[in-house]
């Protein structure tokens, strides 16, 4: 109970103080989880939709396939992307491993599967007279696709806020190919990880805390968008 | 089938109670570093203690601030570990009883073979870091606050250059501590501190080809016992600076009446006797002397 | 008349089950066609079909002349350029009235000023401008079927197709949509076709009427539909007048157990038996004198009077077994199986 009440004092006094370290390692955090989810979701809505809304004979296949890519830990994607980034590696030329690109590199392997996924269950619940009404109206295929993701937008952009979430809270990509540099690939679960070796408990969960604080601000806001959701359909 | 599943469950149930009650007999549990455990000393030292007294090890392997916190929490029975100040603040603040000088390696300071900043030159260890500093050429620290770290930070200040001291305040048992860590001063461009064990701040300074510091056993390790071999070389060793001693220290009793002060004190006796001692002179990584007995 | 829709051996299968088979079917540009059967006989799938949004199992469409080809994406996003499907329950989509009366003249690249135009007239056709900043989704289910006429409206499509217009909408506003269909085909020539289960009503504007059962199209003219009342009703059987005929038919009580004493009354022209003069008739039969007689293909229809015209179809080897001729007398057999009876909607009656 002490180190709880220690750590919440602590991170309290870290926040107010706007600790530079605190600060660096929470910019990190963010900035790296922005540019996989924005990229994740640039690679994976659109595959999403396009698994979902098309018929073809693998469907089946591919969609199990990605649920078992769900699974995978982020430690395989750490070695997977280290054998091919580091010096030894095909891709060792480019200089990427210990570096945020290397991290975001491996969080898109995360997290594609994820958007995808949820991305196909969002589509497919869309009624398909959206589709039909489009289409009798005059829309051509890409018009069509706009107005089903337009009514889907709900559930996609839960499943980015999810892979935000994924990827801010992992920790295995983001040691294994960032390194913990500090100021440069050191994140917020990294540090913790840091922390705890150092036997520092208490930054350890003053930083937890922070992180917390974030997922609780994702969380709500994609109760505050399932809401809607559910209240649209009704 | 029922029966037979019935029958199966209580062999494992047996077995694991068993097994339970027979080692709880004589197991020392033990913190240690992670390059203690990585130069594999253990592996040869533990099995002829246990021959010798019965005693089985259980070996917990962490950072140094962790494996002292451990025995700070009365997590474990002996500490065994490398920094030498925070040894002797563990005893003078009560929570062990005694420190054992075990023995010795040393540390080395790493670099990219063709050596961009001309440490190899430099006559001593201060020297060779000063040309590092500036050089500008990356130098990879371990920031984790192990005994490596530790010595690390000692180095930089004995070594002229200028360092600045970062300090923040956590609260620990409701009193504002402070916690500082030691770098160069100005340094952002060059100094990368990665809070990882040492195999990984290997690894991370061979990938950027960037200077760091090592003890001499992880680095036998990974550039006689891997292929590929890793691609850093020596570039400054042998200073007395770079001494490592190592100490056993069991958990004070008073502090944590829980912990199995009697066997901690059989092991720490064991390790520095001519039998212990000659285990560890005779241990040898890749051909090499790895540790020098300091008990006899 | 130049031929809009010409359809042949046209099939639909949802898996196992065939849906639709359509022999033989034309409709011509500028008509207006009632499209009538109970619910699950096909009149969805048609219009789906007629507005490209599926592809036939089998058989073809020509349009305007031109066959239907289902290979090209292209060539059915051109067709259906001309060619609007209300749904029977549409959907709007998510934003304003606005947005979604809009929605086909956006896809169309019209200008903004024009747009606006336009969405506000076909707003007032259907009565609706008054909601056109409000939110779609809170329409309540009338006001979102109007909303979505005026969706189709908007486009100025060359064929409008409607699926059941006239459903859970009341008969004052049922006048309304008939009025608007009357109009749209008169100053705009646009040719409508639309779907009703419920048996007509006169008012209703339809030039002709189809009639689907069970995904067969009997014949497509109006006709053998009638207003039937139970006269006297007796343990199995109950004797059944129709109303301005001379006949009366005795059914029974399991086939009218889905009505109340007044109902319609369709009788299947292909199911109706000519019989031959010198067996003893059964019950429900009458002697009746032909009045007209033509051949469609493999098959003669004949028209004959029971104070109404009734309609007759059969096929060209019976006719030749056994034909008949105009004027001549002959004895016909209503069987039960071609007898079905509907319910009939207060105030909705024909004579």
């Amino acid at each position: 109970m002490d180190l709880l009440f220690d750590s919440v004092r602590s991170a309290i006094g870290l926040l107010l103080a706007f600790d530079s370290e605190l600060v660096d390692i929470v910019v990190v955090s963010l900035r790296v989880s922005f540019f996989s989810t924005l990229f994740g979701a640039l690679a994976g809505v659109p595959l999403g939709f396009l698994i979902a809304y098309n018929q073809f004979r693998w469907k089946r296949m591919v969609i199990t396939c990605l649920n078992t890519l769900l699974a995978l830990p982020t430690v395989v994607i750490g070695l997977l992307v280290y054998s091919f980034i580091s010096r030894r590696g095909v891709f060792g030329s480019l200089e990427l491993l210990y570096t945020q690109k290397a991290i975001v590199i491996g969080q898109l392997i995360l997290i594609i599967p994820v958007i995808i996924s949820l991305t196909i269950s969002a589509i497919s619940r869309i009624d398909n007279r959206y589709r039909t009404s489009a289409l009798t109206l005059g829309a051509n295929n890409l018009q069509v696709a706009w107005v089903i993701c337009r009514e889907a937008r709900f559930g996609i952009i839960a499943a980015i806020i999810a892979a935000f979430g994924r990827v801010i809270a992992e920790v295995g990509i983001s040691m294994m190919l960032g390194g913990n540099a500090k100021g440069f690939t050191r994140t917020m679960t990294t540090a913790m990880a840091l922390e705890y070796d150092k036997g520092e408990f208490v930054l350890a969960v003053a930083l937890g805390i922070v992180l917390m604080a974030f997922a609780f601000a994702i969380n709500i806001i994609f109760n505050l968008l399932q809401g809607r959701t559910n209240a649209d359909t009704v | 089938m029922k029966r037979l599943l019935a029958i199966g469950v209580a062999l494992m149930l047996g077995s694991f109670t068993a097994g339970n009650t027979l080692a709880s007999d004589k197991v020392l549990k033990m913190s240690t570093t992670t390059s203690t455990e990585a130069s594999g000393l253990l592996d040869v030292l533990l099995p002829a203690l246990e021959k010798d007294t019965g005693i089985q090890v259980k070996v917990i392997a962490k950072g140094t601030g962790a494996a002292i916190r451990d025995g700070m929490d009365g997590n474990v029975d002996v500490i065994f570990v490398h920094a030498r100040d925070r040894e002797d603040a563990f005893v003078a603040e009560g929570y062990g009883t005694k420190r054992y000088a075990v023995m010795h390696n040393d540390f080395v300071v790493l670099g990219p073979a063709n050596d961009p900043a001309g440490a190899k030159k430099q006559a001593d260890v201060s020297s060779a870091l000063k040309a590092v500093s500036e050089s500008g050429s990356l130098f990879i620290s371990r920031g984790d606050d192990s005994g490596t770290h530790t010595k690390e930070q000692d180095l930089w200040k004995q070594s002229g250059i200028p360092v600045e001291k970062k300090t923040i305040t956590v609260v620990k048992s409701g009193k504002d501590v402070e916690i500082s860590t030691i770098r160069p001063a100005n340094s952002d461009a060059w100094y990368v501190s990665i809070g990882q064990g040492m195999g990984k701040t290997l690894t991370f300074a061979e990938e950027k080809q960037a200077y760091t510091m090592s003890d001499r056993g992880t680095y036998i390790k990974y550039k006689f016992g891997k292929t590929p071999a890793i691609d850093l070389e020596i570039v400054s060793e042998g200073d007395e600076q770079l001494a490592n001693p190592y100490g056993v220290i069991p958990v004070n009793p008073a502090k944590h009446p829980e912990v199995n002060n009697k066997l901690a004190v059989e092991f720490a006796e064991w390790i520095t006797s001519a039998k212990g001692q000659k285990v560890i002179a005779d241990y040898r990584l890749e051909g090499q002397q790895l540790f020098f007995p300091d008990a006899m | 008349m130049p031929t809009l829709f010409e359809l042949s051996g046209l099939i639909k299968d949802y898996g196992v089950r065939r849906v639709l088979d359509i022999n033989n079917l034309s409709l011509e540009k500028g008509g207006i066609y009632a499209l009538r059967g109970a619910n699950g006989a096909g009149k969805s799938t048609l219009l789906s079909l007629l507005a490209f949004l599926e592809t036939p199992t089998g058989g073809k469409i020509i349009f305007n002349g031109q066959e239907v080809n289902y290979g090209t994406g292209s060539h059915l996003y051109q067709l259906r350029q001309k060619v609007v499907l209300v749904d029977q329950s549409p959907l709007m989509f998510s934003g304003s009235v606005y947005h979604n009366v809009e929605f086909g003249l956006r896809v169309r690249k019209i200008g903004r000023v024009e747009r606006k135009q336009i969405v506000e007239k076909a707003l007032e056709q259907v009565g609706m401008l008054g909601f056109i900043d409000h939110d779609a989704s809170k329409l309540s289910g009338g006001e979102t079927k109007r909303v979505a006429l005026a969706r189709g409206l908007a486009v100025a499509p060359d064929v409008l197709l409607l699926d059941e217009p006239a459903a859970n909408v009341d008969l004052e506003n049922q006048r309304i949509l008939f009025e608007i269909i009357n109009r749209i085909n008169k100053e705009g020539s646009t040719s409508i076709i639309y779907s009703t289960h419920q048996f007509p009503v006169d008012e209703q504007p339809a030039h002709q009427i189809l009639i689907l059962d069970k995904g067969k199209l009997h014949f497509d003219r109006r006709c053998n539909i009638f207003t039937a009342s139970v006269k006297v009703a007796n343990g199995e059987k109950s004797v059944c007048r129709l109303a301005g005929c001379a006949i009366e038919l005795e059914l029974s009580n399991t086939v009218l157990a889905s009505v109340k004493d007044t109902f319609y009354l369709f009788i299947n022209p292909e199911k109706i038996e000519l019989l031959n003069s010198t067996t003893a008739p059964p019950e429900n039969s009458f002697g009746v004198e032909v009045l007209n007689l033509t051949r469609k293909e493999k098959r003669v229809e004949y028209t004959v009077h029971i104070g109404k015209e009734l309609l007759i179809s059969s096929t060209y080897r019976s006719y030749k077994e056994n034909p008949v001729y105009l004027g001549q007398g002959v004895m016909i057999h209503l069987p039960e199986d071609a007898i079905s009876v509907y319910p009939l909607k207060h105030g909705q009656e024909i004579n």
